[in-house]
């Protein structure tokens, strides 16, 4: 069915059209797939998570001094209970606040954990404020973190709960290889003398990475 | 908050031995099981497959490819899509012309193709367009040199078939990129008949 009149060949020289761009990695791969599938979001959610070094430097500096089991697990279902409300709650409500602003937070909860592990509030303000609380509220935090991030992938409204539930599940099983791996590194060192003698200064350089956090997402803000 | 460990909490030389141990194990069993399947496309127990992770590694590795080619390849080229090209005037109400082209696709497995027409703000063109076989994902952008603006989107889905009107929000190129996820090679027939002045395969 070739028309009456034939075409000549036209080369049209750069920049007369823009050709479809193509998103690379997992974001690209979200936006490629549809439906309820949950055993690739699952890897998804492992994957952010132990990949998200904010997340996991709050994660350290929680059980830095946590030396029990008991204690650990109670912690880090504290901080897990938090982020997955959020994370849930964030993404099926579409609560759409600035993604800098949120990360900027995270890096201050780095920072609030390092000072305490420091024993700055005793000393400052002759207080303790509730480590299990701060856990946990912070861990809201961190879950509108991972919901903001999880908006951007721009998933498919289809099977979107079941995708969702399972990339909490990823999350919380990165979160436990994560915690497993701290947990092996640090068994090392404190048995070591020199552990109490650096630990200040250790939280020292976490709270600078909390900083640096902070600092970097609070340009972007202002930048971006 | 800074208390020393009591050494009867802490682990044991032997006990963190194992426990690295361990954990080389687990990293080289989740490696070769989920991760080089989930990034890399790359199975060699089939373990990947059955997962779903492999397919997720070849879609990731094929877009990484195009990003890469996309920023090497310079400048963008556009070729007629061999349309058919009749003139239609038999309109009483109207003295426009209205262009009509047709014309086929093929995109093998992964393969993604672009059609834009080139319309004036306000300009429209009635469209049609089916595959022969699998549903393929599609994008309805547009996009304007002038203008400067990069890419807007305003229609986005998977389908095997879908017909309106596009009616133009800028002067600029307006069209569908498709892209084959499926496992056969499929075949897209795209009708359009409209005020645009020109029809072109973007590359």
């Amino acid at each position: 069915m070739w028309g009456v009149l034939p075409l000549a060949l036209v080369l049209v020289g750069a920049a007369d059209v823009f050709a479809h761009g193509v998103t690379a990695g997992d974001k690209g791969y979200i936006q490629e797939i549809s439906g309820a599938m949950p055993l690739p979001f699952i890897y998804l959610g492992a994957k952010h998570m132990v990949t998200g070094y904010d997340h996991i430097l709050f994660l350290f500096g929680v059980i830095f001094f946590l030396y029990r089991f008991k204690d650990i697990g109670l912690y880090v279902t504290l901080f897990a209970v938090g982020h997955s409300v959020t994370l849930i709650a964030g993404v099926l409500m579409e609560i759409s606040v600035s993604a800098y602003l949120i990360d900027a937070i995270i890096g201050l909860s780095i920072i609030y954990k390092a000072l305490d592990n420091m024993g700055a509030y005793q000393r400052w303000f002759g207080f303790q404020p509730n480590t299990k609380l701060a856990t946990l509220i912070f861990g809201l935090f961190h879950g509108f973190g991972l919901a903001t991030k999880i908006l951007e992938y721009e998933v498919s409204a289809e099977g979107l709960v079941t995708n969702l539930i399972a990339f909490n599940v990823g999350v919380e099983v990165g979160q436990l290889m994560a915690l497993g791996l701290i947990l092996i590194a640090v068994g090392y060192w404190r048995r070591t003398e020199g552990f109490m003698r650096h630990a200040y200064d250790a939280n020292v350089l976490l709270m600078t990475g909390g900083f640096l956090l902070m600092g970097y997402q609070l340009t972007g803000y202002v930048v971006a | 908050m800074q208390h020393a460990p009591n050494p009867a909490d802490l682990p044991s030389s032997a006990k963190l031995i194992k426990s690295t141990i361990l954990a080389a194990v687990v990293a080289a069993f989740l490696l070769v099981v989920a991760i080089l399947p989930a990034e890399y496309g790359i199975d060699p127990t089939g373990v990947g497959s059955v997962l779903g992770l492999t397919k997720m590694g070849e879609i990731k590795t094929s877009l990484a490819h195009q990003v890469a080619e996309q920023n090497t390849v310079a400048p963008i080229t556009t070729l007629p899509a061999k349309p058919t090209q009749q003139g239609v005037a038999e309109s009483v109400e109207t003295v426009t012309t209205l262009r009509k082209d047709s014309m086929e696709l093929t995109l093998v497995p992964n393969e993604g193709k672009e059609i834009k027409l080139a319309l004036n703000k306000g300009e429209r063109a009635r469209y049609l367009w089916y595959t022969d076989g699998g549903a393929l994902n599609f994008d309805g952008h547009s996009d304007s040199v002038k203008l400067k603006i990069d890419y807007k989107s305003w229609q986005k889905g998977t389908s095997q078939r879908e017909e309106g009107e596009l009616v133009a929000e800028f002067d600029g190129k307006h069209g569908w990129f498709w892209r084959n996820r499926t496992s056969k090679t499929v075949t897209i027939t795209l009708q359009v008949e409209g005020e645009h002045a020109d029809i072109e395969e973007a590359i």
